[in-house]
């Protein structure tokens, strides 16, 4: 069984496509080297990430299947569905294969898997633009922790970083020990292994308090309609939402 | 009084207006500057009752003069009052903006002193806001009603959408519960605002020109290469371009909207869907929204007396559970009418006025009309698709999509996300009608109003609201579910920013 490893970047796995498609193999499965289990039966190869390669299987996605296309592969990348690279590697062999008619074929089982894992991405990007709060802490730095359940943070770095360009802040998702860092409209990833975000300002505790007050006087008693919150609103997410706290 | 209770008692009086919806203008965000906004519009949280909370909805004062016999915050009712310093407010919305709370301001008011006065206290606060805090997000300040052109036109200025409310479906109940208020007045504000909004366009548009042919003029007259880099007045018609060149402020980019209170008094559901279509096209709405009135207190006596000149007593009079559903179903017609070419005429009419609390707009137009059904979804057109009930404006595309390389099923539709329940009954695939289903009106009408009764419990939402009796200004927008979905969603998830 031909397994192929990468270094776990989008680009590393774009030169396992390169890899498959110049050798003519079929590789069984395609998983990033750090963590891999090898098994017996198992022939490894180590396919390296290099620039030119992986320029021109993008070209290549570009020029045959759009930019759109291309987006929602690079969305559906940062899922953390263990099977993604092959989800998206049998797309795209689809896609090579037939062009836009594979991928408006949204039912076909190679393409469907990918419209779906795109629908999930895409809903845990915008509840992340929706609820990640920040709050201020002493050294000036406003400060997020989200916990999503797709790697979507380089997904959302433009959104905050375009909006807030006036502080600096910090997403750190908690899940998957990464941190974006910006400052004045910029912005970069960070490794960020059990990151430690001080605790909050005294007035940082203060709005969160103003916070909860609005929230609590907005809703019309009589009408609570818990499932419906919760539909929008997922309880798992609770736990960094500050509102849905308890008053202090 | 401390800010805190203060924020309770502005946001507890603000809480039945409809609107929070962030959506309709896109600006990009500005070094230097906080904040942007976003077309499709950014919910930050939901409430208990299910409601999107976008903006930090708050009145001004609720200190108000006038008397509304529907208000909360009328003169006579016993209330805290309270008001807002301009800072205050544009304090609490850069630091809730900071925090990604809130997507920006609604700003509304009772009328303390005198609608100026009032509306004037709203300016200083938003050009704070604009100017001295740099905010570049949403502002959506309501017109009071009786401020003066001049004062309107400097709100448009600073925020992205106003709103007039006409607060009822008819003149007649307006001059009979809202005494205080001109009905010319609100008429010819909204006229005020269509006209502003529509001439801002138009400049905005010569103004685009004028960049346009500057850039051909300094291409042709090779200024791209010359160190002033166009700065230079030797060109004589590039000079009186170059004047002209002040990009003109928006006026309300965001368009215009009004409110509706449904069921403090007698209009049929007709009436009220013509009345919105008429604002709609006079005065070029971005939207109508409605609330449902749900009346305690001696406001409850102003409705019997209604009842008795009213021929439909069970709406028009209806308990608050039913003005709810009401409320949702005139939002559904609402949406058929923008976004599904549906006309007023063809939901209801005068005969059949008002619309069926179990099943959905389109449900009932779709059964009133079965000899256009089934239709084969392989085949159907765009326009076709998407008047069938459990097929949205999102579903059709997927269709139409997908059946470009394999033709579609029964099963293979459910992947598509449509609603089979309902769609089920008015479809053929490959030209077959789904086994086991029968093509007429009373197993349809059963089937469909059944899955509409199980989902929505009257009674239970008849009990939730005996318990709230409180007195209602503004009721929410109440949330829409199943297809009418997609394009709110949309609306208020706009994925692309
Ligand atoms: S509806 Fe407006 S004007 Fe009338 S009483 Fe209420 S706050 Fe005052």
């Amino acid at each position: 069984m031909l397994i192929y490893t990468y270094d776990g970047s989008f680009e590393g796995f774009l030169c396992c496509i390169f890899e498959a498609y110049t050798r003519g193999e079929d590789p069984a499965e395609i998983a990033a080297a750090q963590g891999l289990q090898y098994r017996i039966d198992q022939e490894l190869r180590g396919v390296p990430t290099i620039e030119e390669r992986w320029q021109r299987v993008r070209a290549g996605i570009h020029h045959k299947l759009g930019r759109l296309t291309w987006q929602k592969l690079r969305a559906c990348f940062c899922a953390s569905t263990p099977d993604k690279e092959m989800l998206l590697y049998r797309y795209l062999k689809q896609g090579f294969a037939r062009g836009r008619v594979a991928t408006d074929d949204i039912l076909h089982p190679d393409i469907l898997p990918i419209e779906e894992l795109y629908r999930s991405v895409g809903n845990e990007q915008q509840r992340m633009i929706m609820f990640a709060r920040f709050a201020h802490i002493p050294e000036g730095v406003y400060c997020a922790t989200i916990n999503p359940k797709h790697s979507v943070l380089p997904l959302i770095m433009d959104h905050f970083a375009a909006r807030f360009n006036v502080q600096p802040f910090i997403v750190y998702d908690e899940v998957h020990q990464l941190a974006g860092i910006s400052e004045r409209g910029e912005w970069y990833l960070s490794a960020a292994e059990g990151l430690c975000i001080p605790p909050a300002s005294f007035d940082d505790q203060e709005y969160q308090q103003l916070w909860q007050t609005f929230y609590h006087a907005i809703a019309i008693p009589g009408r609570r309609n818990e499932k419906l919150r919760q539909q929008f609103m997922p309880k798992r997410l609770w736990k960094n939402i500050p509102e849905m706290h308890p008053a202090h | 009084m401390d800010g805190e209770r203060k924020l309770e008692i502005l946001t507890g009086a603000a809480k039945y207006d409809a609107a929070c919806t962030s959506s309709g203008v896109n600006r990009s965000a500005l070094p230097g500057l906080l904040g942007n906004a976003c077309s499709g519009g950014i919910c930050h949280s939901f409430a208990a009752d299910g409601r999107c909370i976008a903006l930090l909805k708050v009145l001004m004062s609720n200190d108000c003069i006038y008397n509304c016999a529907y208000c909360a915050n009328r003169a006579s009712a016993e209330q805290p009052r309270a008001t807002f310093e301009p800072d205050e407010l544009a304090r609490l919305v850069i630091e809730f903006y900071r925090r990604n709370y809130i997507e920006g301001l609604f700003l509304s008011s009772g009328v303390t002193i005198d609608a100026d006065t009032t509306a004037v206290r709203m300016v200083q606060a938003l050009r704070l806001l604009r100017d001295s805090y740099g905010f570049n997000g949403y502002i959506h300040a309501k017109v009071i009603p009786g401020t003066s052109p001049q004062v309107i036109d400097q709100l448009g200025l600073l925020a992205d959408r106003l709103s007039i409310n006409v607060e009822l479906p008819s003149t007649a109940s307006l001059a009979r519960l809202a005494p205080d208020k001109s009905i010319d007045s609100i008429f010819t504000r909204m006229a005020h605002l269509r006209d502003g909004i529509s001439n801002n366009r138009q400049n905005l548009l010569e103004w685009k020109g004028r960049r346009e042919s500057r850039r051909s003029l300094t291409a042709a007259a090779g200024c791209d290469s010359c160190a002033t880099a166009g700065t230079c007045t030797g060109l004589a018609a590039c000079r009186s371009a170059q004047t002209a060149l002040a990009r003109p402020a928006r006026f309300a980019p965001a368009g215009h909207a009004t409110q509706m209170i449904i069921g403090a008094s007698p209009e049929s559901d007709y009436e009220i869907l013509k009345a919105s279509a008429a604002l709609y096209s006079q005065y070029r709405l971005k939207r109508v929204f409605y609330s449902a009135y749900v009346p305690v207190g001696d406001a409850a006596l102003l409705q019997q007396g209604f009842a008795a000149d009213s021929n439909d007593i069970t709406l028009a009079n209806g308990n608050g559970a039913v003005q709810l559903v009401r409320e949702h179903r005139l939002y559904q017609s609402d949406w058929l009418l923008r976004f599904y070419n549906f006309s007023v005429d063809e939901l209801l009419n005068p005969d059949a006025p008002f619309l069926d609390p179990l099943l959905d707009p389109k449900c009932l137009w779709a059964l009133r009309n079965l000899d256009l059904f089934p239709i084969e979804v392989n085949r159907a057109s765009f326009d076709e698709l998407i008047r069938v009930p459990g097929i949205g404006v999102l579903g059709a595309r997927k269709i139409i999509q997908a059946r470009k390389a394999a033709q579609l099923s029964f099963d293979t539709l459910a992947a598509l996300r449509i609603v089979m329940k309902r769609a089920q009954w008015f479809i053929t695939c490959k030209g077959k009608y789904r086994s086991g289903l029968r093509f007429e009106h009373d197993s349809i009408y059963h089937s469909l109003t059944s899955e509409e009764a199980r989902k929505r419990s009257y009674r239970q939402l008849h009990k939730r609201e005996q318990a709230s009796r409180q007195l209602s200004l503004f009721e929410g927008e109440f949330d829409h579910k199943g297809e009418f979905d997609h394009k709110r969603e949309s609306e208020q998830i706009g994925l692309l920013c």
